[in-house]
């Protein structure tokens, strides 16, 4: 054993603990640094008692941890992406000053107003400007909503280029890393970087990461490839098809485009476009539900009114069912084979099966076309509705218009392929299809009956004298009547009542009769008589009188309640000058309270539609609480293998200080040693 | 297990932010004494805050409607009690006229008092709001209701009737028509024949006896017919063509139900219940019914049959009916009062006048009463009403005040609690601080050298 060789071992310990000391330098200068893993130096002996050497630098870390890591993050991201969305709309709803309700309150108190004094002008016009306020809570409102909906699609493109850059540089460190493994490097700070990277990257969307060898490749969605090996996808946010207002996220994989926002989840990504899905749309759905139901039930009513002129009402809201509405109600994909008429539409039929939803139709061949609810997925295959028949004794429509108007009850349907013509009515909408080619396999529609709802809802008259409050029919109890029985009327068609020139024509009279003795369990008979020359009046129809039973007439209907006697009278002729009638005002009011739509009145959709959306915006903030612990405990967890601790590297210090003086005693002793052999010559 | 540094420091970070953003919560509680800030707080509250503010909102309108109705029904009651004094002078005035002592010029004082009374009285009925709506027109707020014409007076609105709802399920009338209040007074009962055209023109005559042989002969005879037929409804009369060899028809009365009420009346003067009407043959025979065959009909009885067949066609011949209504024409106490002041005005000269005067006076008299009949009934309806319009007032009262408690068990902080949970969650902070000052300056650095 040569003197040389306490010299050689001094000096490799020396250089060993060097290394060893710089690792734990290294470590104490990047306690700090985000994604750093520790690194410690592995000593290995040297044989035959050649001292020892440092055999590689490791970073401690561990593989399932990360993984788990990745997948906790995009978690977290997701629901407090979604939570603070969903908190934006939910303050939006309650505030005083957007509630729709609180001016829905304001609306129904000045129309009380017009009720207690239906001549006065100032309650006219004070009404006018409640009602031009609830129309701009409803626009308002929706414009918020729509803002959203517009910020998502910023969003998603900035997310987009994030995700972009992260995937390029994961792809550039996997080249790095591989070049350096190559050359006996062990790159540990490219691999923290690489996975540091990856660490932002799913807190931007869900990721999929398999390890192969030293190289990562990232998957999204359902196993799209992100990253592979060197190379980078390109990830585009592109216009929405078939709604191009809500933009939609692609691929670009090897030069091909793939739509890949059904299949993202995870990560701010995943929140946004689940909030869009299943909040953001259905809140503008449930609020165009309202508004829709809101115009039509008060324009129904009011058309059926007079006005200070004399005049019937019309609409005092815009039409729901304008053609330019119920064309843009409708869209098809870019890439069916046919093309949509603009004589396509939707039309709102009946507003109490109307659903905040929208729907997507799809052809498949004449005998399978499916309509699937958004909302909650049910689906809906026209061709088992009822077809409709023409009336008999004809066999067939004589024009496809009419087979088209036929189509006027809930579950009916018209198909005719020739004519390249369907028509349906589901959910209180009718679906007319009219296409410049047939349709075909594959083919597939967007019907969106009330997501624009709010939006268009406008206020049409800006006169409060051509209000409609009073009826036009006027009802007169003869003053001889004996029995308890009143009369009520509803306008059922306003324009046959005002057809010709003398309006109600003609006045009616109903007298009750005795029931006839002779006959057993007859019953009290009413005649209705044609008033138009007053000393003759010409008995149009006799029938037995039923309490409550409506009696049909010219344009309008009468209800009878009480208990007429017989000889009791009630006319019924054109209210000319009703100026104090408050008939259609109060009928008006009555809206307030009543279940118009699915689910209830105009405010109990409302309050559903912020109970609905507080429930997901505190569903969510508890989710995102849930997530976050999860979170923190696999943070904890990994720093806990991967981490710096500053009291751990102190000692570590002191030992290899304490072992690196020791070596250079190795040293200071061999060169004695190697002195004193030198002298001893 | 392991520790690593930065976790220390970003573990005591993330604790005290917790407890941060609770303290901001429980400050917000504090400072608008509110717990549900958004609906997220408590989603199933905020759906029923939205009921119970619309509910707060209907009752605060019910009692403005409340109030406005008060005022409106108030101002009627002034208006009747004002036309019930004015009518009562009129009553005192006509028993005056009725004292045989006066003479033409004394009833002509009193005739001119009654008319100044009337057009006292017929501007409180034109009575307007201070809208300028006329109160007793009816539905035609902006028709004046009476108007002179021919020295009568016409009522020109409904018999329209304003409700306000003053309650979740409760209207209540606003106002009554002058149809009700003022054309109050029973007149002449009225007969009217409908139904004298028939097919092809043919005919038969009813007419109402001309004085002096009128329809009913007195009053009483009015009475007794509107007593005997009191449920009967509109009263039918059928012609029932003869059989030959018979040449002259019958009729037949039947009540609104087809029930029989009198047959084979023959045609002249009868009297149903004491009202006279003339029946006539039709101006041309409606078709016989067809002759017995068996035996053979004489040559004459044939010539006759063919004839008829011939002219009329047998569908003709089934119903020729008319309708027989008799209602009372009401009358209104303007022209009552004037009436009287005409009757008054003309001179009495002989004993016929005398009579004339004396039942005038005493129809006056009647037609008052039943004028000031329907003025107390409307009077006594108006009181019902705005008691109970109180009553409507109160219990709306109380409905507001318990929406109000539900409200505000929802919506408000419960501020005791809210505040110790502050001071607990200050007491967490602050301990979470003082904890991480002396983790912090634990370091194994301090202790070499």
């Amino acid at each position: 054993m040569s003197s040389f060789n306490l010299l050689n071992l001094g000096n490799q310990a020396l250089r060993s603990n060097q290394a060893a000391l710089s690792t734990v330098g290294q470590n104490i200068s990047n306690v700090n640094t985000p994604g750093y893993s520790r690194q410690i130096a592995n000593f290995s002996t040297l044989p035959d008692q050649t001292g020892v050497q440092v055999d590689s630098i490791d970073r401690i870390t561990n593989k399932f941890l990360t993984q788990q890591l990745w997948s906790d993050l995009s978690s977290y991201n997701q629901t407090s992406t979604y939570a603070d969305m969903s908190g934006e709309l939910d303050n939006l709803l309650a505030t005083n000053t957007t509630s729709v309700s609180n001016g829905l309150d304001q609306y129904f108190s000045a129309l009380q107003n017009v009720v207690d004094d239906p001549v006065s002008i100032p309650n006219r016009e004070l009404f006018i400007a409640e009602a031009d306020a609830v129309v701009k809570r409803f626009n308002d409102l929706d414009a918020h909503i729509d803002r959203q909906s517009t910020t998502i699609n910023g969003v998603i493109a900035d997310l987009a280029s994030q995700i972009n850059s992260l995937a390029s540089n994961i792809a550039e460190l996997n080249t790095n890393i591989r070049t350096a493994t190559s050359s006996g490097n062990p790159a540990n700070e490219l691999k923290d970087q690489r996975e540091e990277l990856t660490n932002q990257l799913s807190e931007l969307v869900g990721i999929k990461v398999i390890e192969q060898g030293e190289q990562f490749s990232v998957f999204v969605g359902n196993g799209q490839p992100l990253v592979v090996g060197i190379t980078a996808s390109t990830m585009q946010s592109v216009q929405g098809d078939p709604d191009s207002s809500q933009n939609d996220l692609a691929l670009i994989v090897s030069g091909n485009k793939v739509t890949v926002t059904d299949e993202l989840s995870g990560g701010s990504l995943g929140g946004l476009l689940q909030y869009r899905d299943e909040a953001l749309n259905n809140a503008r759905d449930e609020l165009g539900r309202m508004a829709i139901g809101f115009a039509e039930s008060m324009n129904t009513l009011h058309s059926a009114g007079m006005d200070l002129n004399n005049q019937l009402g019309g609409d005092l809201f815009s039409d729901v069912n304008s053609s330019a509405q119920q064309y843009s109600r409708i869209s098809s994909k870019s890439d069916n084979q046919s093309s949509l008429r603009a004589t396509s539409g939707v039309s709102i039929q009946d507003i109490s099966k109307l659903q905040a939803s929208d729907y997507e139709l799809t052809f498949d061949n004449d005998n399978s076309i499916t309509l699937v609810r958004n909302s909650d997925g049910k689906q809906i295959r026209i061709n088992q509705l009822t077809e409709v028949q023409p009336e008999l004794p004809a066999t067939s429509f004589a024009t496809v218009t009419e087979a088209v108007a036929a189509v006027d009850k809930e579950g009916e349907f018209y198909l005719d392929p020739t004519s390249k013509l369907l028509s349906f009515q589901v959910d209180g909408m009718k679906v007319t299809l009219k296409t410049d080619t047939r349709l075909s396999k594959g083919d597939t529609f967007l019907i969106q009956p009330v997501r624009t709802g709010a939006e268009d809802l406008s206020l049409q008259i800006k006169n409060g004298s051509k209000l409609a409050l009073a009826s036009p029919v006027r009802v007169t109890g003869d003053s001889d009547n004996q029995g308890s029985g009143a009369a009520t009327v509803t306008v059922t068609k306003p324009d046959d009542l005002m057809a010709g020139s003398n309006k109600l024509d003609p006045p009616i009279d109903i007298v009750f009769n005795n029931p006839d003795a002779a006959v057993v369990g007859s019953v009290m008979t009413y005649t209705v008589y044609d008033m138009s020359v007053p000393s003759n009046p010409q008995p149009l129809s006799s029938s037995d009188y039923e309490a409550g039973k409506a009696i049909q007439l010219n344009g309008y209907e009468v209800v009878i309640d009480g208990l007429p006697t017989a000889g009791d009278r009630f006319s019924f002729s054109f209210n000319k000058d009703g100026v104090s009638d408050n008939r259609n005002a109060l009928a008006l009011s009555n809206l307030q309270q009543q279940d118009l739509l699915d689910g209830g009145s105009y405010q109990d959709l409302y309050g559903s539609l912020i109970e609905r959306v507080g429930t997901r915006t505190s569903t969510s903030r508890i989710t995102m609480e849930a997530n976050k612990a999860v979170l923190d405990s696999t943070v904890t967890a990994k720093s806990s293998v991967s981490g710096v601790n500053l009291d751990e590297e102190a000692a570590k210090l002191v030992q290899f200080q304490q072992a690196y003086q020791a070596s250079a005693q190795l040293i200071k002793t061999s060169q004695t040693l190697f002195d004193t052999l030198l002298n001893s010559i | 297990m392991r520790i690593s540094t930065q976790q220390q420091y970003f573990k005591s970070i993330d604790q005290m932010q917790n407890s941060q953003s609770k303290l901001a919560e429980l400050q917000d509680q504090i400072s608008t004494g509110k717990k549900l800030q958004t609906p997220s707080d408590d989603p199933v509250a905020a759906a029923q805050v939205v009921k119970l503010e619309r509910e707060l909102a209907q009752y605060e309108k019910y009692n403005d409607n409340i109030n406005v109705t008060e005022r409106r029904l108030e101002l009627e009651e002034t208006i009747l009690d004002d036309v019930n004094i004015a009518l009562n002078r009129m009553r005192e005035l006509t028993l005056n006229a009725a004292n045989g002592t006066l003479g033409d010029q004394d009833r002509k004082t009193i005739a001119n008092e009654i008319t100044q009374l009337t057009g006292y009285v017929a501007g409180l009925m034109n009575t307007q709001d201070s809208q300028g709506e006329y109160l007793f027109a009816g539905s035609q707020g902006t028709t004046k209701p009476y108007v002179l014409e021919n020295g009568r007076y016409e009522y020109q609105g409904d018999d329209g009737q304003r409700q306000i709802q003053v309650g979740s399920d409760l209207y209540m009338p606003s106002n009554d028509s002058g149809t009700y209040l003022f054309e109050s007074v029973d007149d002449r009962l009225d007969v009217a024949f409908t139904g004298l055209t028939v097919k092809n023109n043919v005919s038969f005559v009813a007419l109402e006896q001309a004085p002096p042989l009128n329809a009913f002969e007195t009053s009483e005879a009015e009475v007794a017919f509107k007593e005997a037929t009191q449920g009967f409804g509109d009263l039918k009369i059928e012609y029932v063509p003869p059989v030959l060899p018979v040449t002259v028809g019958t009729f037949d009365v039947k009540d609104s139900g087809g029930n029989s009420l009198f047959t084979g009346l023959s045609a002249g003067t009868n009297s149903l219940y004491g009202l006279n009407i003339e029946l006539s043959e039709p101006t041309q025979p409606v078709a016989p019914a067809p002759l017995p065959l068996i035996p053979a009909p004489t040559v004459s009885e044939q010539a006759v049959y063919d004839a008829a067949v011939v002219v009329y066609d047998n569908e003709v011949a089934a119903t020729n009916t008319i309708t027989l209504t008799v209602s009372a024409e009401k009358k209104n106490i303007l022209d009552v009062a004037m009436d009287l002041a005409e009757g008054l005005a003309k001179p009495v000269g002989t004993q016929a006048d005398r009579d004339l005067l004396s039942e005038l006076v005493a129809t006056s008299l009647d037609q008052f009463k039943q004028a000031s009949d329907r003025n107390n009934e409307a009077v006594a309806t108006l009181g019902s009403r705005l008691s109970s319009l109180e009553f409507m007032s109160s219990s709306n009262l109380d409905f507001t005040l318990f929406t109000e408690s539900a409200l505000s068990s929802l919506v408000d902080a419960d501020l005791a609690s809210v505040i110790s949970q502050f001071k607990l969650e200050e007491a967490t902070l602050s301990a979470a601080q003082a904890t991480f000052g002396r983790v912090s300056s634990l370091s194994l650095f301090n202790y070499i050298n």
